[in-house]
């Protein structure tokens, strides 16, 4: 058995592989399915069978490559068109074909099942975002405790597995080596096999792995067991699930940061790809603009933390480039750093006075644009999340959410493409404060961004909106896969479990959603959000509702 | 160990026979993967294998056909087959057993487990 263990991870690594490709051709799978789907609807023509064997081959794929729920609904869909056999006649057939072709689309774009099995084994990609432990093993002989605790991590997009003794444990450990660990202190073995079970892993394994302990007996000795095993946290039972994650967060916190995301304006392709490359080999993310024209294109996608500009570009200088990028309200605070030959003061004052940060003079040396480049994008960074995040939850702040608004629905108008927009709202929420107290209440609210944070995607903007209210830009999504995205949080945030003194209880939420088009302006569109927001609460609370444009 | 039961192994996406094949290896299987009916057809002449694979929809010839002519070669007459498909429906199921398939393997399957699938749909059958 122990022979297995290096194969299996080896398997692992190539299925992940393989699921990657997989993702990356599933668009125009897609396509293709549209392609025919749409080559039948016009009559063009009356054969099927294309269409059913694209449908049929994701239907049979989909599964194998972690994306189960794909799967089914590909499924749904190829029922669909057998029964409606060859061209189809009715309305509603053909109604149901476009919603479930909308809806591989909303599930094609939110990714991979997170319950797959098919997690990478510790990632090695360059993720965008904080290295968060994955893979978490919990060692707990309390049957319920250890699965509502799985239960909990599962919702917040960990991969979390149970066992119930020590030598399950050891087992679990020899065929991969998790993340981190949730231990009990007490177990059948003993009244301190939790600390030495892992103290027996940290000695086997040679990278550290954390450790969190959970004890029902808070006395000093367990808590002196605890440090003594290299504990990073002593969390004691009842469990409160909140906490639990904030050490885990706490432990990616003690990881590195997000990378510094730099936007290189340089029209010299060779020298962009020089800064691109010397960056890049400090753990930076790049990405380049060869025409300044091209700017604003890529701004919105990318998020630089940091703009480095050429001044002297044919077509347009830097400086005026940079004027451009001020008119616009969201990019008033963007940090740009001019790059040039300019050995002229009164240039070097002149770009700076319209709009520019600093000053790096060309040529200069990696080492040197490295370390100018890192030390002005960690404090804008710094800088920027104090302007313009909630202290709370570190979400976007009320204003910030409408600049981020007004810029990605500009983004939507050019590209002639969807987007949607989601007001959330914590159900009787201040029943909870009242009833539990406003630290308790903290909590709920943390919960929620954390939610909205881990599982939405990277394009997705999450702001606090005020008080319990969020709100969510889904950029390029059309409002199903909003709605479908939304509905599968909503039902795991009523399972997440709020600890209090005297014993545990969940909380739901209810959001309305607007989409563009057919709203265009961004105050209609926050306030038909939030109209469908009180429309879906006098409804009965704990539903997503979408706003219905009347004809 | 060292024998290996050789699979001909017939499925058009070349995804899915990827995954298979690296699912399959070193659990004791030897795969030749055809990628149609027709394929199939022309390596069998020359192979006697263990144990027949088969995708049930493919273009051009499908799974069952593919099955009917594979069992006209008397090498073949009397190897297993399981079926592998998206719809299993117990008709479905029955129909195929009634072709002379070991059983059916529905799709997606589980790489993880797709070697004891098979090992279980054999089990009686090889001992």
């Amino acid at each position: 058995m122990a022979e297995q263990a290096p194969a299996k991870v080896d398997k692992l690594a190539k299925l992940r592989a393989l699921q990657e490709r997989f993702e990356n051709e599933l668009p125009a799978r897609l396509d293709a399915i549209e392609q025919a789907w749409l080559t039948l609807k016009a009559g063009i023509s009356d054969d099927s069978d294309e269409l059913h064997r694209v449908v049929h081959s994701l239907a049979g794929s989909a599964g194998t490559f972690g994306h189960a729920r794909l799967g089914v609904h590909a499924k749904k869909l190829e029922q669909l068109i057998q029964q409606s056999g060859g061209a189809p006649a009715e309305d509603s057939t053909i109604e149901a074909i476009t919603e479930a072709l909308l809806r591989l689309r909303a599930l094609a774009k939110e990714g991979p099942d997170k319950s797959q099995a098919i997690e990478a084994p510790p990632p090695d990609m360059t993720a965008v975002g904080l290295e968060r432990p994955e893979l978490i093993y919990v060692l707990e002989d309390d049957v319920n405790l250890a699965a509502d605790t799985a239960q909990q991590l599962q919702l917040f997009g960990y991969h979390a597995e149970v066992f119930h003794s020590v030598a399950d444990f050891e087992t679990g450990v020899a065929r991969q080596v998790p993340d981190a660990v949730v231990a009990d202190i007490h177990l059948p073995e003993g009244p301190d096999a939790g600390p030495r079970t892992v103290e027996e892993l940290r000695i086997n394994c040679q990278q550290p792995v954390p450790v969190i302990f959970v004890s029902g007996h808070n006395t000093w000795q367990d808590r002196l067991n605890a440090v003594r095993a290299g504990g990073q946290a002593y969390l004691s039972k009842p469990l409160n699930f909140t906490r639990l994650l904030d050490e885990l967060d706490a432990i990616s916190g003690t990881q590195q940061e997000a990378p510094f995301r730099i936007l290189i304006v340089e029209d010299t392709v060779l020298l962009a790809e020089h800064y691109a490359a010397v960056l890049q080999s400090t753990g930076m993310q790049t990405a380049i603009v060869n025409d300044p024209a091209q700017i604003l294109d890529v701004l919105p996608g990318f998020h630089p933390d940091l703009v480095l500009m050429d001044i002297y570009m044919p077509g347009c200088s830097g400086i005026e480039a940079a004027q451009v990028i001020r008119q616009h309200a969201a990019y008033s605070n963007l940090s740009i750093i001019y790059l040039s030959t300019e050995r002229g003061l009164d240039k070097q004052l002149e770009a700076l006075q319209v709009g520019g940060d600093g000053f790096l003079q060309k040529p200069i040396s990696d080492t040197h644009l490295v370390e100018a480049v890192s030390i002005r994008a960690k404090r804008f960074r710094s800088l920027k999340a104090l302007m313009t995040c909630d202290s709370l939850t570190r979400l976007l702040n009320h204003l910030n959410l409408k600049l981020a608004l007004e810029r990605e629905l500009s983004l939507a108008k050019r590209r002639h493409g969807p987007l949607s927009f989601a007001m959330i709202d914590i159900d009787h929420f201040k029943s909870v404060n009242d009833e539990y107290g406003h630290p308790v209440g903290d909590r709920v609210i943390k919960g929620l961004a954390r939610l909205l944070t881990q599982r939405l995607r990277k394009t997705d903007i999450i702001a606090r909106y005020g008080g319990e209210e969020f709100a969510v830009i889904f950029p390029d999504t059309e409002m199903d896969a909003a709605v479908t995205l939304l509905d599968a949080l909503r039902e795991d945030f009523g399972a997440i479990l709020y600890s209090y003194k005297k014993g545990s209880f969940t909380v739901s939420f209810t959001a309305g959603v607007a989409s563009c088009p057919p709203y265009q302006d961004m105050d209609r569109l926050i306030h038909l959000a939030d109209a469908t927001l009180y429309e879906a609460k006098q409804a009965g609370r704990n539903r997503i509702h979408q706003h219905k444009a009347m004809e | 160990m060292s024998n290996e039961l050789c699979v001909l192994y017939v499925e058009d996406e070349a995804d899915i026979r990827e995954v298979a094949e690296f699912a399959l290896e070193d659990e004791g299987f030897a795969l030749v993967p055809c990628s149609s009916g027709q394929e199939a057809l022309d390596k069998a002449s020359t192979l006697t294998p263990d144990l027949i694979l088969l995708d049930v929809m493919m273009p051009g010839i499908d799974g069952p056909s593919t099955l009917k002519k594979l069992r006209e070669l008397p090498h073949l007459a009397n190897t297993p087959v399981i079926f592998m498909t998206a719809k299993v429906q117990p008709s479905e199921v029955e129909q195929y057993t009634a072709l002379g398939a070991l059983g059916v393997i529905s799709k997606p399957f589980d790489p993880m487990t797709l070697a004891d699938e098979i090992r279980s749909l054999l089990g009686g059958h090889d001992g």
